[in-house]
């Protein structure tokens, strides 16, 4: 049996945390109460004890600053709620935002006075839940090159949370004024896994040529429950073996270190994926489509990912499913300027090829998902 | 018996003279089918990391790369350009190691070089045309990460004021015929540099330089070079590898894409045991394609 030892701290203090909260500095505005999830001994080598992570706070492409918040966790991509994590940004990203046409300068202790503070907001269905004020304090790499900031470890609700927001704060304490300061909604929120059970997510994704799925949260899928079902375009790509698609649309003049030249131009793939699903091995009504969504939250730092969505509700005692996917080129010529030629109508949608996606790929042969009760 | 791996170890991204984000670089790759990909621009390493994140959640290897820019006769009228390509480590990205080489500082300062550059450039014109390129002034206090690279700003004075194309492509040769406190070395002392820094060097595109006796120089000095690229005849890429084997030189084929281009490419990628080389630890047997 797994035992846990839990060591409360208290109020503005936190595990392995060394400077931990600032209040009424002024940089942050108004302070509010700090409340901090019991940290994890140490000592354990549990599930819990494995979800450790950090979160990079650094460049982050198609976000409206071109910054995000990006998470290296154990031992998935997730952030789980109960995971223990601290925040991370390199000199050099600091220093630019703040002095951002400056040269990074390569003397250590001028580096060093740079400061991140961040209000992290955890929220549940866009409310706030709880938050916690962090002041970067531990200066590690060897010289300014690799040198990172990082704030003391916090540990995620374990509960009633679903995403955290950030307000930031960059400043330079020997350059007086030279304050950058963004708002929540500057940034992407990080996604939280675990906080909204009895809602689960089942994830088919793909590593590499392999084909996998997961259940987000672990365990189970629940009994009686809903769950959000997500199929990515990349294994929609493994599937249907995009790689063997022709997708040139036509020619355009390019321009470049050379001069001009004639280069081909290239179509968009879109899929149409539906699921059929059965239970206890009944399968009944039609298949269902799943709608593109490019704000998934299972793919929330994959610039231009699609993940198919939707509901599926869970009964009996064993779900099954599969997939039936359909691919299409689009031909989309505005995105080029000086069009030569042209395989296809402006917009057009072509049917290219279908697949159906099942255990082995074999009729019959479904992905199985036994069920539980919820707790 | 001989393993294969599906390789791409040389391209580029908006981050120099290339179209694609390095997420499209790798997302590109990763349709291919290929394990091991490197994001190689010119002299910076902006899109290693990101290049490095997307190839990670793909199940893929980025090997931290970048194309050096070295010169034979530099300063003379016989001057050309040459480009060894620099393959790090993949444990050189762990710990910022690859932040505390050299290349990689010194493509810090040619990146806020090239901006200095290109506003130069601007300031020199007549307002009416600067204002065309650049209305709302942005460029002067846009910082060099952020700062559009070569491709970038060619694309920015096409589509905004097509009639100074010319006059830009024109003027960014001086970039590099100028810039001798970053290009005024010979491929020789760009290789010592590589090898100091912990990488391995790869001549590029060997055929592509008009300096025969002093190309030959250089391959014997290299660890390898590249025989399969888009700039090579396939008749010229057999050359190249056979002289690579017959050497006991690593050769390796790669794209040299500027935009998801077509390219030639032996069938079965790169040998495995070039490929561990470059990444100085062995590949996961997952990802290692035929046998």
């Amino acid at each position: 049996m797994l035992k846990m030892r839990v060591i409360r701290k208290g109020v503005a203090q936190v595990a392995g945390g060394t400077s931990l909260v600032l209040l009424g500095t002024g940089h942050l505005g108004c302070a509010s109460p700090i409340e901090q999830e019991p940290a994890i001994s140490g000592e354990l080598k549990s599930q819990a004890a494995l979800d450790v992570g950090y979160l990079d706070f650094n460049y982050q492409a198609g976000t409206p600053l071109n910054l995000g918040f990006v998470p290296y966790s154990s031992p998935d991509e997730f952030v789980h709620t109960g995971e223990q994590l601290d925040i991370r940004i390199a000199a050099s990203t600091l220093w630019y935002r703040v002095h951002p046409t400056e040269p990074f300068p390569t003397d250590v202790a001028r580096v060093q006075a740079l400061r991140a503070e961040y209000r992290v907001i955890f929220q549940k269905s866009g409310a706030t839940v709880r938050e916690l004020r962090l002041t970067s304090g531990a200066w590690t790499g060897p010289d300014v090159w690799s040198l990172a900031a990082a704030t003391p470890t916090f540990v995620v609700p374990s509960s009633g949370v679903d995403e955290i927001a950030f307000e930031v704060t960059l400043f330079d304490g020997a350059q007086e004024g030279s304050t950058v300061n963004y708002a929540a909604d500057d940034f992407p929120s990080v996604p939280v896994f675990g906080g909204e059970l009895p809602l689960k997510h089942l994830l088919f994704d793909n590593l590499g040529s392999s084909l996998r799925n997961r259940i987000v949260e672990r365990g189970n899928l629940l009994r009686d429950n809903t769950f959000v079902l997500s199929y990515t375009d990349w294994r929609a790509n493994t599937v249907v073996d995009s790689l063997s698609i022709d997708r040139q649309i036509g020619t355009a003049i390019g321009f470049g270190r050379f001069g001009q030249y004639e280069m081909p131009i290239y179509g968009d793939l879109a899929y149409e994926i539906s699921y059929g699903a059965g239970h206890d091995g009944a399968f009944g009504g039609a298949e269902q489509r799943l709608a593109a969504n490019g704000n998934s939250r299972v793919l929330p730092y994959g610039q231009g990912r699609t993940a198919y969505e939707g509901n599926v509700y869970a009964y009996g005692n064993t779900l099954n499913l599969y997939f039936h996917i359909k691919a299409y080129l689009v031909a989309d010529y505005s995105k080029y300027t000086n069009v030569t030629s042209r395989r296809y109508v402006d917009g057009e949608r072509v049917f290219l090829r279908e697949r159906w996606d099942n255990l082995d790929g074999e009729p019959n042969r479904n992905y199985d998902f036994s069920l539980e009760n919820a707790p | 018996m001989t393993a294969w791996v599906r390789t791409d170890l040389h391209g580029h991204t908006l981050f120099s003279d290339g179209r694609a984000t390095p997420e499209e670089f790798v997302a590109f790759r990763r349709e291919q089918g290929m394990a091991v990909v490197a994001a190689s621009d010119h002299d910076v390493f902006d899109a290693v990391r990101r290049a490095a994140v997307t190839a990670q959640r793909a199940g893929m290897v980025l090997l931290p790369a970048a194309e050096i820019t070295a010169f034979l006769a530099f300063g003379t009228s016989a001057a050309e350009q040459f480009h060894v390509l620099a393959y790090f480590p993949v444990r050189a990205l762990s710990a910022g190691r690859l932040e505390q080489t050299s290349l990689y500082r010194r493509g810090l300062r040619i990146r806020e070089r090239w901006r200095a550059f290109v506003l130069e450039w601007l300031g020199d014109l007549d307002p009416a045309d600067r204002h065309q390129i650049d209305p709302d002034g942005v460029l002067e206090g846009t910082p060099p990460a952020a700062f559009p690279a070569l491709q970038s700003m060619i694309d920015r004075v096409v589509v905004r004021h097509r009639p100074l194309f010319e006059a830009f492509r024109d003027h960014h040769v001086r970039f590099w015929a100028e810039g001798a406190e970053f290009f005024a070395w010979t491929p020789e002392e760009a290789i010592d540099v590589i090898r100091a820094d912990g990488a391995t060097d790869i001549v590029a595109h060997p055929a592509r330089y008009r300096d025969r006796e002093r190309t030959r120089a250089v391959l014997d000095y290299a660890s390898g070079v590249e025989a399969y690229t888009s700039r090579h005849r396939a008749e010229i890429a057999v050359e190249y590898r056979a002289f690579a084997e017959a050497q006991q030189k690593l050769w390796t084929a790669s794209s040299d894409d500027h935009q998801n281009a077509r390219y030639m490419r032996p069938s079965s990628g790169m040998l495995l045991t070039t490929v561990e080389r470059l990444m100085q630890e062995q590949l996961p047997l997952s990802l290692i394609s035929a046998a």
